[in-house]
This record gives C-alpha cells, sequence and structure tokens, in this order.
C-alpha cells in the first residue's frame, strides 16, 4: 500500500481541539499558529535565541518534498515527490499491478519547486510570508505549499537562511511596457504562465496527469512583482540557470534590451482586481443510504490516507497525520480502516477524541477541516487547518458525501 | 540421437537464463505471485470483520506460512495476521485454537477443537495474550483496546475489566468495532451470580436504556447485524475457500511463497 506523504503533511498541531488546528484567529490570508517550541518562548516572556533556520529545515523536514535546501538527501520512500515519480515512470519496486493502480493518483504530484539558489530571484521578506502563509501560486501545480505549524518568526529564520549570501541585485528594470506585453505574446510565455489581472491569454487547459513540469512549476506572474528582486528578473529571463542553476525556465532567446522589457511587463504591467472565489456552496445532505465503501473509495483512500495510513499496512511509516512529520507530533489518526476511523484521533493534551465529536464550529470534525480547506482556497484561514492539508479542497460534492455519511450515524 | 537431445536441453537452459524476470516479490524464486501473504492477512481481515472466523483463521494461516516463529510485534504484517487469528479465536467463542507460534502448517485447515469448556477458556485465553500485546504495542489505540475488551467480555472472571474498557471506549465515541458494541450490550444484559439476585436483576434493568444505545451503534457498525446478538455466528466455522492460486511453482517457503 502506498504511503507516500503528499506534498506536506496532515495534520496534527496546534489547537487542544482539532486534529489539524492551526492559527487562532481566521484572516483574509492563510495564518499559521506558532509551532510549540515559538510559542512557548513567546509566552515565557523570555529572550529567544536567534532561530537556526537550517535546524528548522530538518525539523520541518522540507527536504522530503524540496530539492536544494542544503539538507542531507532524503531517502527515496520517504521523498514525496520521488516517490511519485517513481511511481509514475514505473521504477518503484512494487508489484505490476499495484503500480498500475498508483499510478493515476500520483502523477499530478510529482514536481516541487527546487530551493536551490532561490535567494538571488525570490525576495526574502516575501519567501517568510509565504512559508508561514501559503497560499496556490502555481496554478497547475496540483500540490501546494502546505500550510505547516511554522510561526511567522521561524518563517524568516527559514527564508534567510535559504537565502544565504545572495549577491547582490542590478538596477530595477526600467524597459518598455508595450514591448515587453509584445515579448509576452510573441515567446508564448503563456503556454506555461498565467499572469492573472494583467489581461493576457490563459495557458490552454490540460490534462493534470500530463501537465509537463516546467508548466506545473510555472508562478503566476501577477505575484511577480512582491516576489522576485527586482534586478534580477531581466538577468534570469536571458538566462534562468545563471540566476537559478535547477530553473525549470527556459532560455528564451532574447537580448538584453528584451529581457530588460520582459521584465518590465512581468513587474509593472497593470493589474486588475482579482479575488480568489468564494468558497464553493454546500450541497444538501443526500437522501440516500451512504456507506463505509463509498466513502472510502471515492475520499478516504483515495486521498487521505496518504498522510493518515497504519503503518503495519504500508512502507515506511503511518505518515505526518498519524506518527507525525513535517513538524507536526503524532496525533495518531489513521483512516485506513472502519475500525481506525472509528478510533479517532489524539489531540494535543493527550486525549482521544472522536472524528465526529463536534469541532469549533459545531460542525463534526471530519466535516468541518474539510469545509476550512475550502475557505483556505477562498483566502479565509483559521481554525481548524483545512484537509488536505497541500492539496486543493474536495469538490463539494464528496463533502456532500462524508456529510451524509456522518449525519447517517457513519454506518459501516 | 542423444546429441540431439542434448542441444535441445541446452537451448532450453540458454532459453530460461536470458528470459526476463517474472513478477515476483524479492524471494528470488521462479514463481508468479500473485497471492501474496498481505492479500490472505487482508482477506482474513474482511472475512473476520464479517464474523467468518474459520475462513479468516484458514486465510492467515495460509498468508504466515513462513517457517519462521510468528512472534508478536517484529513484522507488521505478522502481527496483522496474529490480531486477525486472535479474533477468530474470540469470534468462535473460543473453538478455534490460536495459530501455534512456529511452523505453521498451510496445509493444515484450521480443526474445531474437542474439550469443552476448559479447552475453550484455554483457547481465549491463548488469543488475549496476542491482544494484550497488541495493546501494550499500540498504547490506548481503540481498536487494540476494543479487541481487548471483546476477548475478555467472553472468559469468566474477566467481565468486569471487560466492561470498564469497553465503557472507556464508549464514553468517549472510539468504540472501534460493531464487536465491542455487542459484547458491551451482553455484558450489560448478564447477571452476576454473585449478587443476590433481586440486586442482580435491578442492576441489569438499569442498564437497559445503555443496552439499547450499545445495540444500536452496534447495528450502524456491523458488516452484519446478527454480530449485534452478541452469540457465535451461525457461518463462524464455515470453510470459505481460498482463493486458487496462480503460482505455477514455488521452490521456497518465504513469506511470498505459497506451497
Amino acid at each position: 500500500m502506498l504511503v507516500a506523504a503528499v506534498l506536506g503533511g496532515s495534520g496534527a498541531c496546534s489547537s487542544d481541539h482539532a486534529p489539524n488546528a492551526a492559527g487562532s484567529a481566521a484572516s483574509a490570508r492563510p495564518s499559521a499558529a506558532p509551532s510549540e517550541a515559538a510559542s512557548s518562548a513567546a509566552t515565557s516572556g523570555l529572550q529567544a535565541a536567534p532561530l537556526d533556520g537550517a535546524a528548522l529545515l530538518a525539523r520541518f523536514q522540507c527536504a522530503r518534498c524540496h530539492d536544494g535546501t542544503g539538507e542531507a538527501a532524503v531517502a527515496p520512500e520517504k521523498h514525496c515527490a520521488k516517490c511519485h515519480e517513481a511511481i509514475g515512470d514505473g521504477t518503484f519496486k512494487a508489484p505490476a499491478d499495484a503500480l498500475a493502480d498508483w499510478k493515476p493518483h500520483v502523477m499530478h504530484l510529482r514536481f516541487v519547486p527546487s530551493l536551490s539558489g532561490v535567494g538571488r530571484l525570490v525576495k526574502t521578506e516575501w519567501a517568510a510570508r509565504y512559508i508561514a502563509e501559503p497560499f496556490d501560486l502555481r496554478p497547475d501545480c496540483h500540490p501546494q505549499m502546505p500550510r505547516l505549524a511554522i510561526a511567522p518568526e521561524e518563517a524568516e529564520a527559514i527564508a534567510a537562511h535559504l537565502a544565504g549570501s545572495a549577491a547582490a541585485a542590478g538596477p530595477a528594470p526600467s524597459g518598455s511596457l508595450t514591448r515587453g506585453r509584445q515579448l509576452f505574446e510573441q515567446k508564448t510565455c503563456s503556454t506555461c504562465h498565467v499572469y492573472s489581472g494583467a489581461g493576457t491569454p490563459p495557458p490552454l487547459a490540460m490534462d493534470p496527469l500530463k501537465t509537463p513540469r516546467d508548466r506545473a512549476l510555472a508562478p503566476d506572474l501577477r505575484f511577480a512583482r512582491e516576489r522576485l528582486v527586482p534586478g534580477n528578473v531581466a538577468a534570469y529571463l536571458l538566462d534562468p540557470k545563471s540566476v537559478k542553476p535547477d530553473a525549470a525556465m527556459p532560455k528564451l532567446q532574447l537580448s538584453a534590451e528584451e529581457a530588460s522589457d520582459l521584465a518590465t511587463f512581468v513587474l509593472q504591467a497593470p493589474l486588475a482586481d482579482v479575488r480568489p472565489a468564494d468558497a464553493p456552496r454546500r450541497l444538501p445532505v443526500l437522501e440516500r443510504a451512504v456507506g463505509y465503501d463509498e466513502v472510502a473509495s471515492r475520499v478516504l483512500h483515495k486521498i487521505c490516507w496518504h498522510c493518515h495510513s497504519q503503518p503495519d499496512y504500508a512502507r515506511g511509516d503511518g505518515g505526518p497525520g498519524n506518527t507525525g512529520g513535517f513538524g507536526f507530533t503524532a496525533r495518531r489518526l489513521d483512516l485506513s480502516s472502519y475500525e481506525s476511523i472509528a478510533s479517532g484521533y489524539v489531540d494535543l493534551r493527550g486525549e482521544r477524541r472522536s472524528l465526529f465529536s463536534k469541532a469549533p464550529d459545531g460542525e463534526p470534525m471530519l466535516l468541518s477541516v474539510l469545509l476550512a480547506r475550502q475557505r483556505e482556497a477562498a483566502g479565509v484561514a483559521g481554525e481548524p487547518r483545512g484537509m488536505p492539508l497541500g492539496l486543493p479542497p474536495l469538490p463539494p460534492e464528496d463533502i456532500q458525501l462524508i456529510e451524509t455519511w456522518i449525519s447517517q450515524g457513519h454506518p459501516r | 540421437m542423444r546429441s540431439g537431445n542434448l542441444l535441445w536441453v541446452g537451448m532450453a537452459v540458454g532459453l530460461v537464463a536470458i528470459a526476463p524476470a517474472r513478477d515476483t516479490s524479492a524471494c528470488g524464486n521462479e514463481v508468479e505471485l500473485r497471492l501474496t501473504p498481505a492479500k490472505l492477512v487482508a482477506d482474513g481481515e474482511k472475512l473476520i470483520a464479517e464474523g467468518k472466523a474459520r475462513g479468516a483463521m484458514d486465510h492467515v494461516r495460509a498468508g504466515l506460512n513462513n517457517g519462521q516463529p510468528l512472534k508478536f510485534g517484529e513484522n507488521g504484517l505478522i502481527d496483522r495476521g496474529l490480531i486477525v487469528a486472535a479474533r477468530a479465536v474470540v469470534r468462535s467463542d473460543g473453538e478455534l485454537e490460536m495459530l501455534k507460534g512456529t511452523h505453521v502448517d498451510a496445509k493444515k485447515e484450521a480443526p474445531p477443537v474437542e474439550g469443552g469448556p476448559t479447552q475453550r477458556v484455554k483457547n481465549l485465553s491463548g488469543a488475549l495474550e496476542t491482544l494484550k500485546a497488541a495493546a501494550a504495542k499500540k498504547g490506548d489505540d481503540p481498536v487494540a483496546q476494543t479487541d481487548l475488551g471483546e476477548a475478555l467480555a467472553r472468559i469468566p472472571g474477566q467481565e468486569a475489566e471487560a466492561k470498564k474498557i469497553l465503557e472507556a471506549l464508549e464514553d468517549k465515541g472510539v468504540m472501534a468495532s460493531a464487536w465491542g458494541y455487542a459484547a458491551l450490550a451482553q455484558l450489560r444484559a448478564q447477571t452476576n451470580r454473585e449478587q443476590p439476585s433481586w440486586l442482580s436483576a435491578a442492576l441489569v434493568a438499569s442498564e437497559q436504556a445503555p443496552r439499547t444505545v450499545a445495540l444500536e451503534r452496534c447495528s450502524k457498525m456491523a458488516a452484519r447485524k446478527e454480530i449485534c446478538t452478541g452469540e457465535k455466528l451461525a457461518d463462524a466455522m464455515t470453510k470459505v475457500p481460498l482463493p486458487p492460486s496462480e503460482m505455477s511453482r514455488s521452490r521456497g517457503r518465504g513469506l511470498d511463497s505459497r506451497e
């Protein structure tokens, strides 16, 4: 059985109540509650020692998803993207029929940006905000940076560590916006890049299972002006690998002047207001009977148990949502069987709680975390931490199925 | 003529040598392994959830035919298998005997045990040992605790401990199986012979409402509603055929093979 932690774990974190809760108040952008160590320093009033970015990278296991962290290489079976890649290309050691079964579930979960040389391209302060409050930066990348329990000061230390001693940047580009827009079209940048609000055509729709790496990792350029070091953008466009050695961005045939024009367009094009879509409407519970097998095959075994599995059934551990990982403590939530689901999870006080007990919003906990993920995707994060962590929200129909099953007494 | 035969033999050996490896696990056998121990144990888990004790035991027996000592705690798959076996003993109400520790004979079906109540309790106690080991390994894990409570409920003198465990799980809403609720409902209907009959009857009467609640939850969680009677199921000892083996030949006796 597959136990690859999908780009970020799941959750166990900072609320006494929720299995995956973080943050104490809702906010317009996702916010993460301080991790336990950071909270403890803050509440004790003691002068906290400077945070060690490298140690934090190790603690949050960033190298399980990202290359280029400077951390020691992670074993392939512990590395999300490498494990999925191996399944995708058939080199993972497993029976052929198992590989065929797993493959469609992981083909869209193979790509994670490398952090090598990221400090030369990405502003450190932006990176810190993003680490603490991640959002959907790469529209064609199915997984997203998971909302880990990283405190802002920890995020700053990690970002500073990743930035290293990046060389000073040149001046910000001051080319022609008009020529930049023309070049954007001529060079077919929108083959890969969304530039929301800039009036550029969106990339053509593509089967997520077939999306190539460079397109999957292409960020929405709307965020480039707040995200990128302005003085390095033109150099990056001229020769991406000169700035970031393992850049997914291809080298375009540009003159220095063209690179400046394009960089100007990327950093300065007027932007229309773009709001994230509201959380989808909740569908009414179904009138028909819903049993465990349907819920398991459509949702729990398809998505959730990657991070909430049973170690005795799987290679590796029980996933971050069960045995811990990605900075989360073990919360013993195993979604692999009817019995284990009935067993609930361990809260921060070490007490067993039912997954169907009420969350702070009055909903059963299992339902509450799924609705929370919808709100996060709509730009409103709070408690509890939304699930599935690091993945898009479940569609309303799947949530309806879960809600119906719970309302019927979660029968077998 | 003789040299001709040798030539054919030589060619055949050569073809075998260059033939691509078949879909085997790491056992090194020239076997097409489709019937894996994990599959057999998983099938056993499904069967025992339905109360088919003998079928579950037979599947696990076949799956764990590894020729090695079966010791709880050393291997996840063996642990799973031993837990299924222990549940099978409990759900056969002690009619089945727990798997022996070593050299399980896959060809031998799980035999019903003669010997009356003493042997029954002995068998249940054997299963209890495994379930206690599972509970010790997994701490407060409700699955292990539910199994433990269910087993204790069937052993004379252990009913109070069983009730304590099962009611704690019920209070938290984390009873892991219908079997746990069925056992709890049974315990709530039992009279205590050591108490005066009027007191015992009063206590049973006071348990009527919680017993109904336990039965309702059992009914929701049960794969089959008959489970909630708390009695051994009519088909608990019915044989369930093992899936047909697709293996052509097996030379080894590793965990990946079955003769």
